[in-house]
């Protein structure tokens, strides 16, 4: 399993090395707005900083050796190491991330074994209609949707950011209660965007699971409904739905990147889309990367969640 | 539950009552403007000019106002024109609010806009686009200043001279300090202008001051004078002021001498500078953070024109900054100068006040000559011109809101703007001639144009970087790419391709990936027709030459003119069009003339003369102009103006920092001088 990751690693970082170098243009005259004044003294000066007046492979080269030092280089539109870079941004994104895909699973789960539990009932009905339609709603329309109803029209949340600027010195509770408020509109844009397709896939799990003979020996046995529910039925239900899981940690972050531009939240999007826009090769680089490394993380401990929750699936 | 409910509606009250005095004082406001406007109309139908406020008051026609005004300033421009009020930007005075809304307060505690994140870091070497200069222009100065007369204002300098056409004397205020508290001397001056000379690590600053270096000489600090510098010229230019003396802030020599990477020079020494403000936020400012540009900036108490009005200005992350003024997140914004702001969203903020000026940016079509026929001639230029509606794209693009650009490429609000020139009013049948007139008719009937066997089209392709140029020959159809910015406006393509169907011309619209790729196609000239917005249209005439014929700026979206027939005085590409020789050899020799000559009315010849040329020319076409925008909150910081001719170094905008730091539109308040 380690094997595999380290080969996907090598591949992701080949591919996110060359992808943005294959694009037209270049960096220098993409990070100054009007090319005609940059002299050949200032490019020849810059291209020699950033190593750009070096064959594509010794570039490749420098920089896996820079990946292996744990340099990911010195971003050529911000002027400051792109480690620096992330680390200003990247927790923005991991929270809105990890709140989103905890808040979403957990409600899911609720949802979905509630829903197959009543199986044709109005609740399940309806949750699945609810559901269907969330999953039709594109994440940056929801986001959108919410700004308008609950920043805009009734002004209940802020429109953008991350938190109330200027207020380091404020008490450390205030400001996590800040960080909450700012958190709340983007969070559950991309939860209800999330949210739709683990509700179906657990349901129709669950729904299988409840025709299973242990589950009329356990009905049997006289074992309350919650925990026939929830411990039996549920558990059981869980191996799809934590797949799900792990290759939604690649779309929660992708959705991310729409989200995070229309509520101006200061994650990764607020590097990634001007680093594109200017060709910033180590930016770009260092974000992708970053993004992919979280995306095969993610992976990787939902199978260790998933062996140890079903012994089946080990090896 | 009574109390509650008596609470709420108490609130309820309160603002409701806050808002009607906010009102009563705007409406106050405006009806004393209009009254100061009304005695300048009467003065000068008197006197043949306008009068300065004591003269409104106790001047040779009577007392035209009972008293000075506490709400309203006037600035007679000197020798302007009676032009009637209402068109001030053409007329011989400009009224501004005096304090805005209150009038009797020294400050305003704070003002918070929207941060612009695609500007760099705000040093004198790293900021990259126009916002990241003003934000940089909060923390240094430069010699000279511009308030919303537009006029060059004592800034740094106290006073200058200029003994000989090529030596422009400055002295310097006394007394003015480094944010580190050293004192500026001459010497910091000269060493600016030393340290950012061509080979100098200096060079690296995108100042607008680069455009004229070639003309500067030397800059020296007077030995006997600490206060007196001196600048001499090989070239006695005409933008100076606007290039030199306005176009760079002044840097200390203590924190930079010796600098070899300025650009990356990010420490809080790179933003000691003598300017209005310093930036507190981020604490640490190595830490300043370029991709959201959230920061904030204190008054510097010790500045030489006094404790700024605005104490503290504060950017904040605002994605949509109409909404953001909307919802009193931010106290003003302004939207896009582009055409991407729907009536829709301005009609959401209809209910807060504005100001609106014409603007300087234009959507331009460029023709790049170099890539031969048909673009290089002129029938072909001048059929397009026939068939493109400019005034009909200010109705559907822009809702009105700007003006069809000039077809002499200065803006159509420049006051050198020639009268009487070509227009190219939509005329659908003159370009189907001009068209007929070159071979490039309809051979097979399919409705659709083919270029001649003797002398087929080009047409551009390839990448950015690899342009590819094939030749189009009958019976195929004629489709020239049309290379655009993927961040233009699609609507706008898309009626230049609507219209020239009229005309029987397919055309392909062709964006580049990214807007990088877009630059890179300009300046490496691989397009024939390009669609590109840019530009400030309102500075000095010069730009006629620093756009259309300079060698170094003319790279970027033009092939016109001297890039077509040589810098040496030879055709460099073939060129069909009768005539063109003597017309770009009559330009450039203008455009360098205009550059030197000291008699005005001789110089404004030249630059009608130059507009014509570009009119019969037709290197390029302005499609239009937008006005300029701002929204600001009810009640709110009201003394916005758009800078006439630009703010120095950067496109027309409202934040100019002379408004933050005096509170007016125009001139020091008492006490700053």
């Amino acid at each position: 399993m380690v094997a595999g990751y380290v080969v996907t690693v090598w591949i992701v970082v080949t591919v996110v090395f060359g992808l943005p170098r294959a694009l037209p243009g270049d960096p220098i005259t993409a990070s100054i707005q009007d090319a005609s004044a940059v002299s050949p003294e200032l490019r020849t000066m810059m291209e020699r900083r950033y190593g750009l007046d070096r064959p594509l492979i010794e570039q490749y080269g420098s920089y896996l050796a820079g990946l292996a030092r744990g340099d990911l280089g010195e971003s050529i539109s911000l002027r400051t190491p792109v480690a620096t870079a992330l680390k200003a941004h990247l927790p923005w994104t991991l929270l809105l991330v990890g709140t989103s895909l905890a808040l979403s699973s957990l409600a899911s789960f609720i949802a979905g074994v509630n829903a197959a539990w009543r199986r044709g009932s109005f609740d399940d009905r309806f949750s699945v209609v609810t559901m269907t339609g969330l999953h039709a709603i594109p994440d940056y329309a929801l986001s959108i949707i919410l700004v308008i109803g609950l920043a805009v029209t009734v002004p209940l949340f802020p429109l953008g950011g991350g938190a109330e600027p200027f207020t380091d010195d404020a008490p450390l509770v205030s400001r996590a209660v800040d960080l909450g408020y700012h958190l709340v509109l983007p969070a559950a844009a991309l939860s209800l965007s999330l949210m739709a397709t683990k509700f179906l896939i657990l349901r129709s799990a669950m729904v299988s699971v409840l025709g299973s003979e242990y589950m009329v020996a356990a009905r049997a046995k006289g074992l309350s409904e919650r925990r026939l529910k929830y411990r039996h039925a549920g558990r059981n239900a869980l191996g799809p739905f934590l797949n799900l899981v792990g290759i939604q940690a690649g779309a929660a972050v992708g959705a991310a990147i729409f989200i995070e531009a229309v509520f101006d939240y200061p994650g990764m999007t607020s590097l990634l889309l001007p680093a594109i826009g200017q060709l910033d090769f180590p930016l770009i680089d260092g974000c992708f990367l970053v993004l992919a490394l979280l995306v095969l993380t993610a992976n990787l401990v939902v199978d260790l969640v998933q062996s140890r929750i079903d012994p089946r699936t080990a090896g | 539950m009574v109390v509650v409910i008596l609470g709420v509606l108490s609130a309820v009250v309160v603002f409701a009552v806050r808002g009607a005095g906010d009102k009563g004082e705007l409406v106050a406001q405006n009806t004393d403007l209009q009254t100061v406007r009304t005695a300048e109309e009467a003065f000068c139908a008197q006197n043949g000019r306008y009068g300065t406020m004591d003269e409104l008051v106790n001047g040779p026609t009577g007392k035209l106002l009972s008293e000075k005004s506490t709400m309203t300033d006037v600035a007679p421009v000197p020798g302007g024109a009676c032009t009637g009020a209402g068109d001030e930007s053409k007329s011989g005075f400009i009224t501004g609010f005096a304090r805005p809304n209150n009038s009797n307060a020294t400050s305003l505690a704070k003002l918070r806009l929207a941060a612009s994140k695609d500007m760099g870091r705000p040093t004198p070497f790293a900021w990259t686009r126009p916002p990241g200069y003003l934000l940089n222009s909060l923390m240094f100065d430069p010699l000279v200043w511009r308030d919303a007369t537009g006029q060059p204002f004592p800034w740094l300098a106290q006073s200058w001279t200029n003994p000989d056409p090529l030596t422009w004397e400055f002295t310097l205020r006394s007394g003015v300090k480094w944010h580190d508290d050293q004192p500026l001397t001459a010497e910091d001056v000269a060493f600016t202008f030393n340290y950012i000379k061509p080979g100098q690590p200096g060079n690296a600053t995108l100042c607008f001051c680069k455009i004229s270096f070639p003309a500067l000489a030397s800059v020296t600090a007077d030995p006997a004078d600490p206060l007196r510098v001196v600048f001499k010229l090989n070239k006695a230019i005409n933008t100076f002021m606007q290039d030199i003396a306005q176009g760079m802030v002044i840097i200390p020599k203590h924190v930079w001498n010796g600098v070899a990477d300025p650009v990356n020079k990010t420490d809080a020494s790179a933003y000691i500078g003598t300017g209005p403000y310093k930036m507190t936020t981020p604490a640490d400012l190595s830490a300043y953070p370029v991709t959201t540009g959230v920061s904030a900036y204190d008054a510097n108490t010790s500045y030489f024109l006094g404790t700024p009005y605005v104490r503290r200005l504060e950017y904040v992350a605002a994605a949509d900054a109409l909404t953001a003024v909307k919802n009193g997140a931010i106290d003003a914004g302004a939207p896009s100068f582009d055409e991407s702001v729907s009536d829709t969203a301005l009609a959401s903020v209809s209910s807060l006040p504005k100001v609106q000026s014409p603007g300087g940016w234009n959507r331009v079509v460029h023709f790049n000559m170099a890539q031969g026929f048909p673009y290089n001639n002129v029938k072909f230029r001048q059929a397009l011109a026939y068939t493109i509606d400019r005034n009909d794209l200010v109705t559907r693009i822009l809702s009105g809101r700007g003006k069809a650009g000039s077809t002499g490429a200065l803006a159509p609000s420049h006051p050198s703007l020639a009268p009487g020139l070509p227009e190219y009013a939509r005329d659908v049948q003159k370009a189907k001639d001009l068209l007929d007139s070159l071979g490039i008719v309809d051979t097979n009937n399919d409705g659709k144009r083919e270029c001649p066997t003797a002398t087929p089209c080009k047409v551009v392709a390839g990448t950015p970087t690899a342009g590819v140029v094939t030749e189009s020959k009958t019976p195929d159809n004629f489709i020239p790419n049309i290379h655009t910015n993927p961040n233009g406006s699609t609507a706008t393509t898309d009626a230049i391709k609507t219209y020239l169907d009229d005309v029987g011309l397919l055309s392909a619209i062709v964006p580049d990936a990214t807007p990088p790729a877009s630059d890179a196609r300009m300046t490496r000239a691989n397009y024939a027709i390009g669609i590109v917005g840019w530009g400030n249209n309102q500075y000095d005439p010069d730009l006629l030459r620093s756009r259309l014929s300079d060698p170094w700026t003319s790279i970027l979206a033009n092939r016109s003119w001297r890039t077509v027939y040589g810098w040496n005085g030879t055709a460099s590409s073939p060129t069909t069009t009768p005539g063109f020789a003597t017309k770009a050899q009559e330009f450039i020799a203008l455009a360098d003339q205009q550059q030197v000559e000291p008699n005005k009315s001789v110089r404004k010849q030249k630059v009608l003369r130059m507009q014509q040329l570009v009119a019969e020319d037709v290197p390029q076409i302005s499609l239009y102009v937008p006005d300029l925008l701002i929204y600001y909150r009810q009640g709110g910081f009201s003394a916005w103006y758009a800078t006439p001719g630009g703010t120095p170094a950067s496109p027309p905008s409202y934040y100019n920092k002379h408004v933050y730091v005096t509170g007016k539109q125009f001139g020091l308040p008492a006490g700053m001088t």
